[in-house]
């Protein structure tokens, strides 16, 4: 007893680091984030004249106004290297796009890792008032991938990964799966204190907003619909951290997740951000909610055996 | 190595709950110029200071609210002036696609958080608006949407207070 306890105080929140985890989680999570920055610049890409062109709807002056002298602003690059703003913006498109390319292969993952992150901030610089939460979580999974140790097994030219690898990189699965319980704690925090969530109202109304929502929502559903859901998203994020070490319990915790972030990318227009938190909650947990489900269809087995 | 790693991920976390339970500034109070430049950097590139409080607002407890944009561009052939409306549902949403609904709203969210610099995107956007469409004359109203839910028996149904917030003219000239 003495032992466990000198161990979990030791350890902290590295104990039992190789619980739920699997061999190339993390090279997974990397294949997932970079498939993800494509289809989320992508996005952007599809919209260039409005988004990404130097004369879009912000125009450069604009956001480099707003910027810090140190900030790498493409304006104040592309002046910097004697470039003309659409011979940069071009090269630098080529540049983050082809670096997350190499990410996704896993080819020179650390010097692709960097050049996305660095191309990441670059034209977050640019496109800032055009972002919410989704970037906040892209920039820092792009981070995490700036400094562990990512690209080995699942690569086009595979490296041999030893323990000392594999043992790095499970303590970036360990700071994920921490990270991803974090937010949703704050961001449950934050929906406990407002009176709004727990009648229905908040949902309601920001589901009929008109400014933003891809499909609308028009079922007129009795408003006990509102207030359950409400209740259910307050309490799933907030105790998500708890919901997720409990076996069996997790897999349904999952399973919601993923529904309130259908949810939210088809009724919310939010559709990056749940794609994103979708895809990161099924790449991080992946290993319990398969050992769940062999488990339950062990017993289902068993009992199909009997009768 | 494994202990710098380590480290890494405890220093994270440690920010991570200080912004979470506000204790952290979003700027610190230091002397040096450079230090306090490279306290933002450090901020810019880990995202350390940032909230993660996504659909909530804690200002406005117990409320919602939105804000739309009516965007019209004008010209004038002979005697007649022709309008030309660029939003829709209070939105410039159908200028992207749907994907991008979200982002695009974000920026008429700016007349009612950031003023100065809505007023810089405003004169933009008319720039931007004047050279795709060759109107000579931009005409933006902002409007603020105070929203309320009303319980009638099962159903909700929802009644707004509209309150203009800002509205302008904008030509090259």
């Amino acid at each position: 007893m003495k032992k466990k306890a000198l161990y979990l105080l030791k350890e902290n929140i590295f104990c039992y680091l190789d619980y739920g985890q699997s061999k190339y989680q993390f090279e997974y999570f990397r294949i997932a984030i970079a498939l993800f920055s494509l289809f989320n610049f992508g996005a952007f890409l599809y919209d260039y004249e409005v988004f990404v062109s130097p004369d879009g709807i912000i125009n450069w002056e604009v956001t480099q106004a707003s910027s810090f002298w140190f900030d790498p602003h493409p304006a104040r690059l592309a002046n910097w290297l004697n470039m003309s703003h659409e011979t940069f913006n071009f090269f630098a498109i080529s540049l983050y796009v082809g670096s997350l390319v190499l990410l996704a292969l896993g080819i020179f993952t650390r010097v692709s890792s960097l050049l996305a992150f660095f191309f990441f901030l670059v034209f977050s610089l640019s496109l800032y008032p055009f972002l919410y939460g989704v970037d906040l979580y892209q920039s820092v999974f792009l981070l995490f991938l700036t400094i562990f140790p990512s690209g080995y097994a699942l690569s086009l030219a595979p490296k041999k990964s030893d323990d000392k690898i594999l043992n790095q990189q499970k303590i970036a699965v360990r700071g994920i799966q921490i990270y991803l319980a974090l937010t949703y704690f704050s961001a449950g925090f934050g929906k406990f204190n407002m009176d709004s969530w727990f009648n229905g109202e908040f949902l309601y109304l920001s589901l009929s907003d008109p400014t933003y929502q891809l499909l609308p929502f028009t079922y007129n559903v009795h408003y006990g619909f509102y207030v359950f859901s409400g209740v259910l998203v307050v309490f799933i994020e907030m105790f998500y951290f708890i919901l997720v070490l409990i076996p069996y319990v997790r897999t349904v915790l999952i399973i919601a997740i993923v529904g309130m972030h259908l949810f939210i990318a088809l009724f919310m227009g939010l559709v990056p951000f749940g794609v994103l938190l979708l895809m990161v909650n099924l790449v991080i947990w992946y290993p319990l909610i398969l050992t769940d489900l062999k488990k339950i269809f062990k017993i289902y087995k068993r009992y199909e055996l009997a009768i | 190595m494994n202990l710098r790693y380590r480290m890494f991920v405890i220093v994270f976390f440690a920010f991570q709950v200080l912004t979470i339970f506000k204790l952290l500034p979003s700027r610190w109070p230091l002397t040096s110029y450079y230090s306090e430049v490279f306290t933002q950097v450090i901020f810019t590139v880990s995202k350390m200071n940032h909230l993660y409080n996504f659909f909530t607002d804690p200002q406005k407890v117990g409320g919602y609210g939105y804000v739309s944009n009516h965007i019209y561009m004008l010209k004038k052939e002979g005697d007649s002036i022709i309008k030309k409306d660029v939003s829709s549902q209070g939105s410039i949403k159908k200028m992207v696609s749907p994907v991008n609904y979200a982002r695009i709203n974000n920026l008429q969210v700016l007349a009612v958080k950031d003023t100065l610099l809505y007023s810089a995107v405003v004169r933009s956007q008319a720039l931007f608006f004047m050279r795709k469409y060759q109107y000579p004359l931009m005409y933006v109203e902002v409007m603020n949407h105070e929203c309320k839910a009303n319980r009638t028996q099962t159903r909700l149904t929802k009644s707004e207070k509209v309150e203009k917030v800002y509205t302008n003219y904008l030509t090259l000239n």
